[in-house]
């Protein structure tokens, strides 16, 4: 800082720690007071950062709008003689303060920040004489005080603390402020009918907290299957199921956050009524008085059915009445559903009880689902393979030394199969005639081939040239890499991954697999792993020790099949579980 | 906005040659208690302003019994559930959904899961809203 003797006594600098900051990193401000005279200068520590944030003491600016202050407003008296600090000819004193704690530092912007120092109140006096000169208006020849200006950019938002210049609840409670109490008026009740409607809405409060964290808390995996879900809202779709989330977001924000009216006086044949453009006033009819507090139809469900109806929450409709009605709207038409007061209710009372658990994928007979299996091909595969270049749209099973072909989009064996392995393979080694344990396609780099594995060994077919590349057989774990111990032979599966997970190889053994990767054609980090824990949904007794795994193809693609003896499983790849 | 009423007039007729009973709920027979019509004003749609009430099952007095070729008439404010801007045509069309229609006496009040509804084909009205 240049000094200047006649135009400053003070000198007052802020620099921050950093130029720019992240959303989750403090912001330090390092605040220094300088004596620029020859004489020793008192100064109040009041309105600065010497007695922390106690006071709105600087001008925080960004993007022509004000930050807000978070720090507390204290109505003060006189000070007294140690509320000074004295600053000798020379010396600059240094403090520091977590600037965030006083200002809402939110939107990602470049902040000024100016110290406002007509509220420094400083002298060469000696403090006792310096407090009598606190309330007096400010004498002429007074001290005079300069400060830079800081600057710093926040790079990303972070959560705000205030609303409109208005802290939020949460803040306040983190600050141990007492939160708005809740309030609930009532309209013509008698005083046992407002007991009756405060533990009625607080049956809601429970009743929307549990539908809404049970939707939330369902993995993306299980949604697929989960029963309660499609009891009220049909076949589970990601929109709709989202939709219906945010719906219990916002009734459970009514019930429990807002205030809430209800007016005792209509006398209708119904249960209640709302205007959905007038929240949160509830009109509670004849049947509220006699229906029961939890279950089917209840006082704590029919308020969660009204406050849904309300536009601000979910702007549902009255599309049918009661279980029954529901549920065949459930199934028939799930848009009408998610729009559906009634589902919502009785989503939320959820009686009978019904879990947001994935149901188990089925397992299906081979047989009854792939058409026209000759005699001895109806399961108990050794190894399964789809053709590509010139065979693609056809698959291949392979059991002991013959094979058969199948045709996707006929969806049935081709004319003519079983057929000897030998005789239409070309160029197989001696011991790579059949019994393969399985065989996959390359991918990326690797396209145009397949691999048939075998023991500790397998070979590379080339699909242009329909013929076994030479130098082959090979040892797996010597052209594979990284396979773990026990996993560089015998295969009891190898398939791969479809949607979120093509350009990935799955290698089954036992109950465990690895996962290699086509791109780095190396095994990726971390595996084995146990199939059970991370393949989802399936059923008992098709956990592991599979014959053999195939992707689906044609109108078959984005699934998986794992068979095991006479019966499979189909997996989902895009949901992630094996289908019911 | 309008500040006068909007009066129009429903008829529900009879078409066939036996006696019916007719759920009132939903028509305007009962006023508007609900997401009944479509109301649209120079082609924008206007939103229901009006009650939407979770309903028990139906009581006799919420029938209406109709003689062959009988019919009966109400008149309803539509501004009661809509706020209607000045413009130049307005259409209100009914949607039509009589929600139980009972032809046997003693199947008269029936719960909602053996409702058998119908949808009545009607006129849909058309005005225009201009300022006095």
């Amino acid at each position: 800082m240049k000094k200047n003797a006649s135009s400053s006594n003070l000198a007052v600098s802020l620099e921050f720690d950093k130029r720019t900051y992240k959303a989750a990193e403090s912001q330090k401000l390092f605040f220094a007071m300088t004596n620029e005279s020859d004489k020793p200068i008192s100064v109040l520590k009041w309105h600065t950062p010497l007695e922390g944030f106690k006071s709105d003491m600087f001008h925080v600016e960004y993007d022509g709008k004000k930050a807000v202050y978070l720090g507390r407003v204290y109505k003060r008296g006189v000070p007294a003689e140690d509320d000074y600090v004295t600053i000798q000819p020379g010396q600059t004193l240094k403090y520091r303060i977590e600037f965030t704690e006083g200002y809402d530092i939110a939107e990602s912007a470049h902040y000024s920040v100016r110290y406002k120092t007509h509220l420094l109140h400083a002298g060469v006096e000696d403090p006792k004489l310096l407090t009598k000169r606190y309330m007096a208006p400010k004498a002429p020849g007074a001290l005079s005080v300069r400060s830079n200006t800081a600057i710093f950019k926040l790079e990303e938002n972070r959560r705000p603390k205030t609303v409109n210049g208005i802290e939020t609840a949460w803040m306040k409670i983190l600050k141990g402020a007492v939160p708005l109490k809740k309030t609930t008026s009532f309209n013509g009740c008698s005083l046992s009918q407002q007991s009756t409607i405060t533990n009625a809405l607080a049956q809601a409060v429970k009743y929307a907290a549990e539908a809404r964290s049970a939707l939330t808390n369902t993995p993306g995996w299980a949604r697929y299957t989960a029963r309660r879900y499609q009891e009220w809202f049909g076949a589970y779709d990601g929109s709709r199921y989202s939709t219906v989330n945010g719906h219990f977001d916002r009734i459970w924000d009514a019930v429990a956050n807002q205030n809430m009216a209800f007016d005792c006086t209509p006398t209708d044949n119904a249960y209640a009524y709302v205007y959905p453009t007038k929240p949160y006033v509830v009109y509670l009819c004849k049947l509220f008085w006699t229906a029961p507090l939890t279950g089917t139809d209840s006082q704590g469900g029919t308020i969660v059915h009204e406050t849904s109806h309300f536009n601000v929450v979910a702007s549902t409709d009255d599309h049918v009445y009661g279980q029954s009605g529901a549920r065949t709207l459930a199934k028939n038409n799930p848009n009408d559903a998610i729009d559906n007061a009634d589902s919502h209710e009785y989503f939320a009372e959820n009686t009978p009880a019904l879990t947001m658990d994935a149901v188990p994928g089925s397992i299906f007979k081979t047989a009854a689902n792939w058409h026209k299996l000759p005699v001895g091909f109806t399961g108990g595969f050794d190894a399964s393979l789809n053709g590509a270049g010139p065979f693609a749209g056809k698959c291949y099973f392979f059991k002991g030394d013959k094979y058969i072909r199948y045709d996707w989009t006929k969806d049935s064996v081709d004319e003519g199969y079983p057929k000897k392995i030998a005789d239409n393979w070309h160029n197989l080694p001696d011991t790579f005639r059949g019994s393969f344990d399985d065989a996959v396609n390359g991918q990326g780099p690797f396209s145009g081939k397949c691999y048939f594995f075998k023991g500790d060994s397998y070979i590379r077919y080339d699909w242009g040239a329909d013929k076994v590349d030479p130098g082959y057989p090979k040892k797996i774990a010597a052209n594979w890499h990284n396979l773990p111990p026990g996993f560089r032979d015998k295969f009891d599966a190898i398939i791969n991954g479809g949607g979120p997970f093509a350009g990935k190889c799955y290698f089954f053994k036992g109950d465990s697999y690895v996962r290699y990767d086509w791109q780095t054609d190396t095994t990726d980090a971390g595996y084995p792993k146990k199939i059970a824990e991370n393949w989802h949904c399936l059923p008992s007794g098709y956990t592991g020790a599979f014959d053999t795994a195939l992707e689906g193809d044609k109108q078959f693609s984005g699934k998986g099949y794992f068979f095991k003896g006479d019966y499979y499983i189909r997996y989902n790849w895009q949901g992630d579980y094996a289908e019911v | 906005m309008t500040s006068a009423p909007v009066i129009i007039g429903f008829a529900l007729e009879n078409l066939s040659s036996g006696d019916v009973w007719v759920l009132k709920w939903y028509t305007p027979l009962e006023g508007i208690k609900g997401r009944i019509f479509e109301v649209s004003c120079d082609g924008v749609e206007i939103p229901y302003e009006g009650m939407l009430m979770k309903r028990g099952d139906p009581e006799e007095n919420d029938y209406i019994q109709l003689g062959s070729a009988e019919s009966v008439r109400a008149e309803f404010d539509l501004t009661t559930a809509y706020s209607l801007p000045l413009c130049s045509e307005c259409t209100v069309t009914f949607k039509g959904r009589i929600h139980d229609v009972v032809l046997n006496r003693q199947d008269v009040p029936r719960p909602w899961d053996e409702h058998q509804a119908i949808d009545a084909q009607g006129d849909p009205v058309v005005f225009s809203v201009v300022a006095v």
